[in-house]
């Protein structure tokens, strides 16, 4: 476990080493041989033919790993897969950005990738809805689209040849995200689920799991399709922005958004998988033991949570039997 | 330092003014504050202090010297501090020095007093060992490791711990001196004189956001900031130095206010 900076008392400390040793025995079988730091033995067949893959290397006639992480198997081929690296990103994946540059055409957004990720001005919907052919003056109006330091939510589109990413935000669900707050924690904590968007009823509260660690807590906002909206609703609108500038969100929304951010920084602070279902559990957890939002922060949430998630996996792990 | 989005700055300052701060504080509340002292044995006294993501190490060191020629009973202090580029990437280089200036020069003001030696919190007449000739030449230096805003309140209570943790070696002086010799000492390897820090000031800062003040700003607060005012303040509650830094202008009814909210919150 990487080292908790948290004031833990003894009960505190022992109470989460009990909670992890648990933790670790639910985990499934292959674990324990998995995880190898560097310059380990990665245990391999070495009459089979097989492929070294990233993070391995030959020394002195064995396979030893060259980063600290899991090592995984596919057929034949054998890799490290480091914890602590940088997102890797797949076709397919949400994720959420920051504008760091506007060019010809393009926008560059930063997703804690090696190289910034291009949205191209031809993936992303035109305000007014229409589908055409971007014209120079589009171009020019890029700014009044997104402008530098806005928070972004697209989905990867492909690879270029030379490596970098494009994105593409077509849909009424990606786009600029305004009144919330950005969260950002280890990229390898956000697996791959059916839904990476999550409307929170009972709060009114949006949150957006991107795959890339940054996650994005606001409040909700209506995903409306602009082809449907007609002309005199357009003054209206523009009207609802100005006053949307002088109103802040009320009190009890903002309340919400905390508890929400502070479950998110507890758990990945601990280390688990972000799960929207987790997250609710966490919240719910803060609230019917009345515990202060600021508290949340503190060590006795935190060692409450890792037991609750214990105790959670155990009662799974009956089930299935 | 990452840039904000206009929607994010918007829920910051509103935030701010429902008493609601990102991470759920009060405006007045401080984030957890984690003191570790004499880690670094080589020097005669340290302290690292850890006030959520700031991360300040201070150190401080002693050594024989000559006193200054006009005060001759009072030894010398100085404090210096250095931005280090693994805070940020802007510090790299000659980048951090203005940081660094203002703050030791605010640090300075706040802990030594005025030029007169006026408030100081630490004496100086303790450092002396043979008046007028030798004198203990004490140098405090701060480092900045990681900054997320508040560095000047870090680096006070750095400070603080740090001098409580000094330890000044005992000095034998050799008797027979004549005039202008320097006299011989003995430095004992023994350290024993510790520091009296009960006198030394605490600064609390008070960022102006909007129309409300906050304590203890995280660095995406401090850059919406109009204003900043560092109020340092002893164990007596008497205000020992001010510093005031932002472009705005604040009016002198709303100082006053704040001198007070920062008595209140130490």
């Amino acid at each position: 476990m990487r080292g908790l900076q948290l004031p833990l008392s003894q009960t505190q400390r022992t109470r989460l080493q009990r909670a992890f040793e648990k933790l670790q025995s639910l985990s499934s079988k292959a674990n324990s041989d998995a995880s190898v730091t560097v310059a380990d033995t990665i245990p391999v067949n070495y009459e089979d033919a097989f492929l070294k893959g990233h993070g391995t290397t030959e020394l002195n006639g064995e396979l030893v790993a060259t980063v600290c992480g899991v090592v995984e198997r596919i057929n034949k081929l054998v890799y490290v897969r480091g914890l602590r690296a940088r997102y890797k990103p797949e076709v397919g994946d949400i994720v959420v950005g920051r504008v760091v540059e506007v060019a010809q055409k393009r926008w560059r957004l930063e997703i804690n990738f090696s190289q910034d990720a291009i949205l191209m001005l031809s993936s992303m919907n035109m305000p007014d809805g229409i589908q055409r052919r971007r014209t120079a003056l589009d171009e020019l109006n890029m700014r009044s689209i997104f402008e530098e330091n806005d928070v972004v939510c697209a989905e990867v589109r492909n690879f270029q040849h030379d490596g970098s990413l494009q994105l593409q935000a077509r849909s009424q669900k990606y786009g600029k995200l305004e009144k919330g707050q950005l969260l950002i924690i280890d990229p390898y904590l956000v697996k791959k689920s059916k839904s990476h968007f999550h409307h929170l009823e009972q709060f009114g509260i949006d949150l957006i799991l991107g795959r890339n660690g940054f996650i994005w807590v606001g409040e909700h906002v209506e995903t409306r399709d602009s082809m449907v909206v007609d002309k005199p609703n357009s003054s209206e609108q523009s009207m609802v922005l100005e006053e949307r500038n002088q109103t802040h969100t009320p009190l009890e929304m903002r309340q919400n958004i905390c508890r929400v951010a502070n479950a998110v920084r507890v758990l990945s602070t601990l280390g688990f998988s972000m799960d929207a279902d987790l997250i609710m559990e966490t919240v719910e957890l803060s609230s019917s033991l009345k515990i202060d939002i600021h508290d949340m922060l503190g060590s006795e949430f935190h060692v409450l949570v890792a037991e609750r998630e214990a105790e959670r996996r155990s009662l799974m792990g009956k089930r299935r039997r | 330092m990452v840039g904000l989005s206009v929607g994010e700055k918007h829920f910051i300052q509103g935030g701010i003014s429902q008493d609601l701060r990102l991470d759920c504080r009060k405006r007045l509340t401080y984030r957890p504050i984690y003191v570790e002292t004499g880690i670094i044995p080589q020097a005669h006294g340290s302290a690292r202090v850890r006030l959520g993501a700031t991360d300040v190490i201070a150190s401080v060191k002693a050594e024989l010297g000559k006193p200054n020629a006009l005060q001759p009973d009072k030894g010398k202090i100085a404090i210096f501090v250095d931005c280090s580029p693994t805070a940020a990437p802007m510090f790299e280089g000659r980048g951090g020095e203005e940081l660094s200036t203002e703050l030791s020069v605010a640090l300075e003001r706040c802990i030594l007093g005025g030029k007169s030696g006026a408030g100081a919190g630490i004496d100086p007449t303790s450092l002396v060992v043979v008046e007028g000739k030798v004198c203990w030449d004490l140098y405090v230096d701060g480092l900045v490791i990681s900054s997320d805003g508040n560095l000047l309140d870090a680096l006070a209570a750095a400070i603080k711990a740090a001098l409580s943790n000094t330890g000044i070696p005992k000095v034998d002086v050799a008797a027979e001196m004549t005039g202008d010799e320097q006299p011989e000492v003995n430095i004992s390897d023994e350290e024993f004189l510790q520091f009296d820090t009960s006198g030394i000031p605490v600064i609390v800062t008070l960022t102006k956001v909007g129309k409300q003040y906050i304590v203890d700003a995280t660095s995406e607060e401090e850059s919406q900031m109009t204003s900043a005012v560092s109020v340092s303040v002893n164990r007596k509650g008497h205000v020992c130095g001010l510093t005031k830094r932002g472009g705005a202008g604040l009016d002198l009814s709303i100082i006053l206010d704040m001198i007070s909210v920062a008595k209140h919150v130490k």
